[in-house]
């Protein structure tokens, strides 16, 4: 849960919003100007090309391996310092995560120096430091650059991985992921890396939430052991520093980091699938459709063809003034924004085409995707296509070297990459040149319109069944994983509702045995986010009802029922049941309620047979009185309660909220679950069973509602 | 002791003095005869060129029943003029290699083009067509009404926290245009009148309360020669410009309110009033705000986020204006955690520096961070044109763009316990609960 605050207040600032302008053609002819008048009607003619210049820089390397990149711009008294570490990427299988664990880590303390001391040592100079997986990046006044290289060289050189560190940073990155589950453009790029690269390649395998469970101290050490050395290392000095200034500083600070074996292992090529693929990722509640339609593509950097690829990729995609956009937006209004990319990569890069789109368009919206892939493959773009596209990348290339860094970036991929010498000084040269005729071949050669991942994360039962046009679905769970289709199964014909619920009451204990239970108190435990939360629950027949949460001895909320009315606090504050929620509320009081639905007036239905977290279940429907509808899942295996949907007032309306029941364990003879989780908005409660007594003379005073 | 620290001081100002020079923005300025003023910064060393207009037009010129006009003014003036067709403008930067934006605030109105050095012509051109005879008519109104409301559904109606701003103004000025931001009514952009557009078109886009700011690789004299042929010609404006002389009495006691939203956290908001920016308190309750929240080691963030994570994040920044404007603390509360107890943390921090003087170590720190942004502020082509068009409007002098340090350097440290004691008070704010709807009694 970052959330960019000052950025969140200080949009008062109110930018012009370029995509949102619609676009006319049309100039009205104009009538010419007196002639001692400028004449505005025409624009201004552009002066000759600019010579540009690509700044200078220079090189040299440490005894341990370390190359260091020098690029002195001496406008303001700055300077900036930043690693890049260039090992093969590396397959992190069941502990997925620990590499950028490492780099989050390196900063929270060394031998000496505690967070504390690295953070305030820091901004004791104004400076900026921060660290990652493949290197660093820090920055200060040139007066102050060596108490700044003192920290950073002690960070790279000492660090310890303090294990309360490892514990709080392991925590954000768990509710991070949580997060994800909610988003569904994260998701959309998590299982199309997984689809196109395969997820048993770094970067397609996904992090997920028992990968990084599972994740050790001593792994995210062996990383920074391993691979945090001078020797796979560039170092980019840039701004008001000399070269012997940066001899001096190199070596003062970097010559004592050790040398050490980087690993290096085979990246392999992902394959092609043989024709194209169809994967839903089923999100019930989605209202949009996130598409991507991608594929690997074999294009290093520094390859002759790159140039001819970006621009083929600008008409297509590139932007606001680019086909897709045009089609998909201006002319169907499908989307607020399509777009594609094209990345070159030195082991393998990616093709990617996305929009997100209203659920009952998806698959014209593919459509007209794939339209686009082709017609730019069948047909050579407009001369003023490619005019307007190479110019805009001019354009682009000249405003990159305004900052000083982009000369190191490009000093450090040409070595990297293996470039020409030259490669960067010709670049305008090469991209001038870039035609029609490449365009299109480039395209032909690059993108196989038979061979895509569709991928759709959004609502399955709006629109599996018209993506069958486009292949046979395959469905993935929001993790990447291959999953069977949640669609509703048709359960056997004979099968009803009450049938289920007799099944699940003589499965746990059987009727006699319950109704024996007169009251039941329970003792739950949860943890948010490393808080923890204690509940107790106390319920008497026919249907009262208390809770209790607290915190550290703290009581944070408590809600008590007399079977009719509630009284409810939250955080102090009185709070009311919603009348929306009390009449399932007030029936799922009930001890065992699922024995008396019909004296209850409960009307009970089943559904079919859908997927509850991989488990095959029947789905029940029942309708309160008031009208109101919730649903029941029970497994078709073991019979038992799987999940309930309970009735939850909530800021976007009334909604059902998924309640999962797991680990069923005898008490006296009835199977109760031993494990709650609730999922609300982007977070998930797990709750605990720490204990359950039964028939312990509860009495009614503990149910007054004041 | 006392001589001890201020030989120091004296070390430090000379040795900031040999600093400035280095970094020295050079630059000239003059006014055409229509009044518009121009600022030229030449810098040869990449060819591209930034060119800017400031028109000195925010939300606070607006009348009170047609607010977020400046704002509209912005989107509307992208949509040509009598020689750039409809939707033309971008499309002409585009195809040209260039990159434009365009922004407002309570105070001005600022549009740029950055472009290869050989389009500086076209750039002119575009910006004084905008400023000459931009198309205001019914068509470009009706589709900017659409686009501007989906901005506002966007940025602020639909995003958790996104009218905090809004919320706490309404509250924390009466009287003064302050009260309402830049983004408006849409009520009031509906009810306006054509005619209406025109005249706010004719009051406030001209010369004479304009700032014209080129940055970049050019000729100074061939860029003045172009500057006269593109805005020589056009007339200044004939009528005196609106702007407010509105004095917003104090407080008369704290304001407190909750305010429910779409949001799954509480945030905590204090809002206190400060003099205007430029003045010396402004100087001290700035580095104030750098003290409580900027960086990693600051108060707010040790104290309150890292040991007692009462909250996910705290920040506290000026929200500087032309005319007196807040200094906002703003929190969001941890899980498990009541705003009230986030509230405390807060208080207890406030407390202590306007009780306690900060200690030398750390007010080295602030001046040595206020320094540091300072010198990197001026990074790019457009952000110097930028900085040097905001000082020449706001305070008269471009060249503060070198000197304003200065100003922040003069500071003491009893000042800053000095304008905590006077402006954060509890008298003299608006204290916001952001909470969850669903914590709402019904």
């Amino acid at each position: 849960m970052k959330l960019n605050l000052i950025a969140a207040l200080l949009i008062v600032l109110s930018s012009f919003a370029s995509i949102a302008q619609t676009k006319k053609p049309a100039q009205k002819a104009k009538t010419a100007a007196p002639a001692e008048k400028l004449d505005r009607s025409k624009l201004p003619a552009p002066g000759s090309a600019p010579v540009v210049n690509i700044g200078k820089y220079e090189s040299f390397e440490l005894a341990n391996g370390l190359k260091v990149y020098v690029v002195q711009n001496r406008k303001l008294p700055v300077v900036s310092f930043s690693l890049s570490l260039d090992y093969t990427p590396i397959l992190e299988k069941d502990m997925a995560g620990y590499v950028g664990m490492a780099g989050q880590l390196l900063k929270t303390g060394t031998t000496t120096r505690s967070k504390d001391q690295i953070d305030e040592e820091i901004d004791f100079i104004g400076a900026s430091f921060s660290t990652s997986s493949s290197g660093f990046y820090a920055s200060s006044l040139k007066k102050h650059a060596e108490k700044l290289l003192d920290v950073v060289a002690d960070v790279v050189k000492n660090p310890i991985f303090p294990a309360d560190q490892f514990d709080r940073v392991k925590k954000e990155t768990l509710s991070g992921l949580s997060n994800r589950k909610d988003d569904a453009d994260a998701i959309a790029g998590l299982v199309n890396n997984a689809l196109i690269y395969g997820d048993t390649h770094p970067y397609g395998e996904p992090t997920t939430e028992n990968t990084v469970k599972s994740i050790t101290l001593d792994q995210v050490k062996s990383f920074y052991n391993n691979y945090y050395r001078p020797n796979i290392g560039y170092l980019a000095i840039v701004g008001d520093v000399s070269l012997p200034e940066a001899e001096k500083w190199a070596n003062k600070y970097f010559s004592s980091w050790p040398k050490g074996n980087v690993p290096a292992t085979k990246m392999s090529l992902p394959a092609l699938p043989a024709k194209n693929r169809v994967v839903i990722v089923d999100r019930p509640e989605a209202v949009q459709s996130v598409i991507r339609i991608g594929m690997p593509i074999q294009l290093k950097p520094g390859d002759a063809t790159v140039l001819k690829a970006k621009t083929m990729n600008d008409i297509l995609g590139g932007g606001s003034s680019a086909r897709l956009f045009d089609n998909l937006r201006e002319k169907k209004a499908y989307t607020y924004g399509a777009y594609s990319s094209l990345g070159s990569d030195k082991y393998v890069g990616s093709f990617s085409a996305s929009a997100s789109v209203r659920n009952a368009v998806t698959d014209s919206a593919i459509q007209e995707f794939m339209n686009e892939i082709i017609r730019i493959r069948d047909s050579k773009p407009s001369d003023e296509e490619v005019k307007k596209s190479i110019s805009s990348q001019t354009g682009s290339f000249v405003m990159s070297l305004e900052r000083p860094s982009t000369i190191a970036s490009f000093a450090i991929n040409t070595a990297r990459y293996g470039l020409p010498a030259d490669y960067y000084q010709n670049y305008l040269k090469n991209l001038a040149v870039v035609s029609e005729t490449d365009v299109q071949s480039i395209a032909q050669n690059l993108l196989k319109p038979e061979q895509m991942t569709i991928l759709v994360v959004g609502k399955a039962a709006d629109v599996a069944e018209k993506l069958k046009k486009f292949g046979e679905v395959e469905y993935y769970s929001v993790d990447g994983k291959k999953t069977e289709a949640n669609l509703l199964k048709p359960a056997p014909a004979e099968l009803t509702a009450e049938k289920v619920l007799e099944t699940y009451v003589s499965k746990i204990g059987g009727k006699a045995r319950l109704l024996k239970v007169k009251d039941i108190s329970s003792e739950l435990s949860a943890s948010i986010q490393g808080t923890q939360l204690s509940g107790s629950v106390l319920r008497k027949a026919p249907n009262l009802y208390s809770m209790t949460l607290s915190m550290g001895g703290n009581v944070m909320g408590k809600t008590v029922s007399d079977g009719k009315n509630y009284s409810s606090t939250q955080m102090g504050q009185k709070r009311d049941i919603p009348e929306t929620e009390k009449a399932q509320r007030l029936l799922d009081q009930h001890l065992w309620m699922e024995t008396q639905m019909k004296e209850l007036g409960v009307k009970g239905k089943i559904l079919g047979i859908e997927n509850v977290n991989d488990e095959a279940a029947y789905k029940l429907e029942f309708t309160l009185p008031n009208g109101m509808v919730f649903y029941e899942y029970y497994s078709v295996e073991t019979s038992l309660k799987i999940r309930k949907t309970d009735i939850r007032q909530t800021p976007n309306g009334s909604q059902l909220v998924p309640v999962d029941f797991a680990d069923y364990k005898p008490v006296n003879g009835i199977l109760m679950p031993h494990k709650l989780i609730q999922k609300m908005g982007p977070q998930t409660l797990v709750f605990e069973v720490k204990s359950i007594k039964f028939n312990s003379k509860l009495k009614d005073s503990l149910f007054k509602v004041e | 002791m006392l001589k001890t620290i201020k030989g120091f001081l004296f070390v430090i100002l000379l040795l900031s003095g040999q600093v400035w020079a280095q970094g020295k923005i050079q630059f000239t300025e003059y006014v055409l005869p229509n009044g518009l003023k121009v600022i030229l910064h030449q810098d040869n060393s990449t060819p591209i060129v930034a060119v800017s207009v400031m028109y000195h037009v925010g939300s606070k010129n607006e009348q009170p029943n047609r607010t977020g006009f400046a704002h509209f003014f912005e989107h509307l003036l992208f949509e040509g003029s009598e020689n750039i067709g409809r939707g033309e403008y971008m499309n002409i930067i585009k195809k040209a290699g260039g990159q434009l934006n365009a922004n407002t605030s309570n105070d001005r109105t600022f549009y740029y083009e950055v472009l290869p050095s050989n389009q500086l012509e076209l750039a002119l051109y575009m910006e004084s067509e905008r400023l000459m005879h931009a198309k205001v008519d019914i068509k470009g109104v009706e589709t900017q009404r659409e686009v501007v409301k989906e901005e506002r559904r966007q940025r602020y109606d639909n995003r958790p926290y996104g009218r905090i701003v809004e919320e706490i103004v309404e509250r924390a000025y009466k009287v003064h245009p302050y009260r309402w931001t830049p983004i408006g009514s849409m009520e009031h952009l509906n009810e306006a009148k054509i005619e209406e557009f025109i005249d706010f078109y004719h009051d406030f886009y001209v010369p004479n309360n304009a700032i014209l700011s080129v940055a970049g690789d050019f000729n100074n004299e061939k860029t003045k020669a172009l500057i006269s042929k593109y805005f020589a010609e056009i007339p200044k404006g004939s009528k005196p410009i609106y702007r407010p002389t509105i004095v917003e009495p104090p407080l008369p006691a704290e304001i407190r309110d909750t305010i429910y939203d779409n949001v799954s956290l509480p945030a905590v908001i204090q809002a206190y009033h400060i003099p205007a920016q430029g003045t010396e308190d402004y100087y001290a309750i700035n580095m104030l705000t750098t003290l409580l929240s900027g960086g990693e080691s600051s108060r707010f963030n040790k104290e309150i986020t890292e040991r007692q994570q009462k909250a996910l994040q705290v920040a506290a920044f000026p929200y500087s204006l032309e005319q007196p404007g807040l200094f906002i603390n703003f929190g969001l509360v941890n899980l498990g955690v009541q705003p009230h107890e986030l509230e405390s943390a807060l208080e207890v921090e406030i407390e202590k520096v306007k009780n306690e003087l900060i200690t030398e170590k750390e007010f080295q720190k602030l001046r040595n961070q206020m320094e540091s942004d300072f010198v990197r502020s001026n990074t790019s082509m457009v952000g110097i044109a930028e900085n040097l068009a905001n000082y020449k409007m706001y305070f008269g002098d471009a060249n503060l763009i070198n000197t304003e340090i200065d100003r922040f350097m003069k500071v003491s440290r009893e000042d800053i316990k000095r304008v905590a004691q006077k402006y954060l008070s509890k008298n003299n704010r608006v204290v916001l609960y952001w909470m969850p709807k669903a914590n709402k009694k019904s």
